[in-house]
């Protein structure tokens, strides 16, 4: 008997490493050919533009940049994975003003605007701490537009 | 009889997975997992992945078409020479003019020119290894099925793009996908420039000023990544080119108003030649 239980302690924690093992895999990949894959429809009315992704320990910050042309209809959709808590998102112009921020509602996943001026703007993605130091996820951006 | 404590090799079991997982380019962890700082070097190296995100050639192409930029056959990049580049960096930035040739004659419904100029974006891509992109995307066979259909060309053209440039940044090939895109912005502002002069379109004028949004990006990016190539020539180039651009600058933009921009006679032929001596590497290959 103290046999299947050794045996039982053993399956419960082999699926508890085989589920973090591959929790762990799907976001380290991070890959940009994926991420499209995954939103190439859910942009839809909108068209595929272009996207930036990378791996960000928890508790940090990082900006990516786009580029973007005026009068012309945009959305930018927000992906992170990964991470204990909300990440949260601003989109700034190069002067640092706000034009998007989901501090009120951490659910908001994207950002439709129609730019007076072509200008680069600036997503800063700042993830939730960790009390593991090494816990890190994927943040991404993603560009699209309709409409030219 | 000696029990096994099966518990004992949990951890190698997991370590073990985790290093079967090293197919993955770039790995986030380090052969020796202990060494907590070569992992944390490792992945804080792919911060520095975050790369700008750059408009499509095609949407541009696009601006510019409703803009009222007319198709000129006699300004496409020559065809013939791009057997003779041998080199990565002739072949990548041939990629980028092409590219845009190939965009540009689609949507003006030069198909067969489009076809021929898919073509040979397949070839170059090949030799930089981006087979896999048109093989498992089938993009010449999809391209003939449409050829008379635009927008599914255009759709066709679009995905392409993203695919082949999902796929070098994937595969940390950021220096190929620049001077990719480097051709590209180099192709659509000398088509729009030739043009604009010819007809005094000041919209597409204005285009070409809007362009400089591109530029410094590009630049900076090409700066950081020379470890493969040596860039030096080209952000020179590049450079020049952004600063006959700057010089049509009349009233900087304010925090809500875009700039107002002109380019005399004398600016477009200057900032024409300057394109030419970009092209002119594979234009006279």
């Amino acid at each position: 008997m103290p046999r299947i239980q050794t045996m039982k302690k053993i399956i419960i924690l082999f699926s508890v490493i085989l589920f973090a093992f591959f929790t762990f895999n799907s976001f380290s990949q991070c890959k940009l050919k994926d991420l499209k894959a995954e939103y190439v429809e859910k942009i839809k009315p909108y068209e595929f533009e272009g996207i930036s992704a990378g791996i960000i320990f928890a508790g940090e910050a990082t900006t990516i940049s786009v580029s973007v042309f005026r009068n012309q209809k945009y959305r930018l959709l927000f992906h992170s994975e990964g991470f204990d808590g909300p990440v949260s998102v601003r989109v700034m112009t190069r002067n640092r003003f706000v034009l998007f921020t989901n501090k009120d509602d951490p659910s908001l996943d994207r950002y439709t605007f129609l730019p007076k001026k072509t200008e680069d703007y600036f997503v800063e993605f700042t993830t939730p701490s960790s009390a593991n130091e090494d816990a890190r996820g994927c943040v991404a951006v993603i560009l699209c537009s309709r409409g030219y | 009889m000696t029990q096994v404590n099966w518990f004992r090799f949990i951890p190698v079991l997991f370590f073990l997975m985790l290093g079967c997982s090293s197919n993955k380019e770039p790995s986030l962890e380090s052969d020796n997992l202990a060494d907590d700082s070569m992992r944390l070097d490792s992945v804080k190296s792919q911060v520095k992945e975050f790369i700008h995100i750059f408009p499509s050639h095609l949407k541009v192409a696009l601006m510019f078409k409703n803009a009222g930029l007319k198709y000129d056959p006699g300004l496409l990049i020559s065809s013939g020479n791009s057997s003779k580049l041998i080199t990565n960096y002739d072949r990548a930035l041939g990629l980028g003019f092409y590219g845009v040739d190939m965009a540009y004659s689609a949507i003006n419904n030069q198909t067969q020119s489009s076809i021929n100029l898919l073509k040979i974006s397949k070839s170059l891509s090949q030799e930089l290894g981006l087979e896999s992109v048109y093989e498992s995307n089938k993009y010449i066979e999809k391209f003939e099925a449409n050829l008379n259909n635009v927008d599914s060309l255009s759709d066709l053209i679009s995905d392409l793009f993203s695919e082949s440039d999902a796929f070098l940044k994937d595969n940390n090939k950021l220096d190929i996908t620049l001077l990719t895109f480097a051709g590209g912005w180099t192709e659509t502002v000398y088509l729009a420039a030739s043009l604009a002069k010819t007809t005094k379109n000041k919209a597409i004028i204005e285009l070409v000023g809007d362009q400089l949004v591109s530029l410094n990006p590009l630049v900076k990016l090409l700066g950081e990544n020379q470890e493969n190539f040596d860039f030096s020539t080209l952000i020179k180039q590049l450079t020049e080119a952004r600063e006959i651009l700057e010089s049509g600058i009349v009233t900087p933009e304010t925090e809500t108003e875009p700039m107002v921009f002109e380019l005399t006679d004398k600016k477009l032929d200057q900032l024409i030649n300057k394109l030419k001596e970009i092209r002119s590497k594979v234009n006279n290959a």
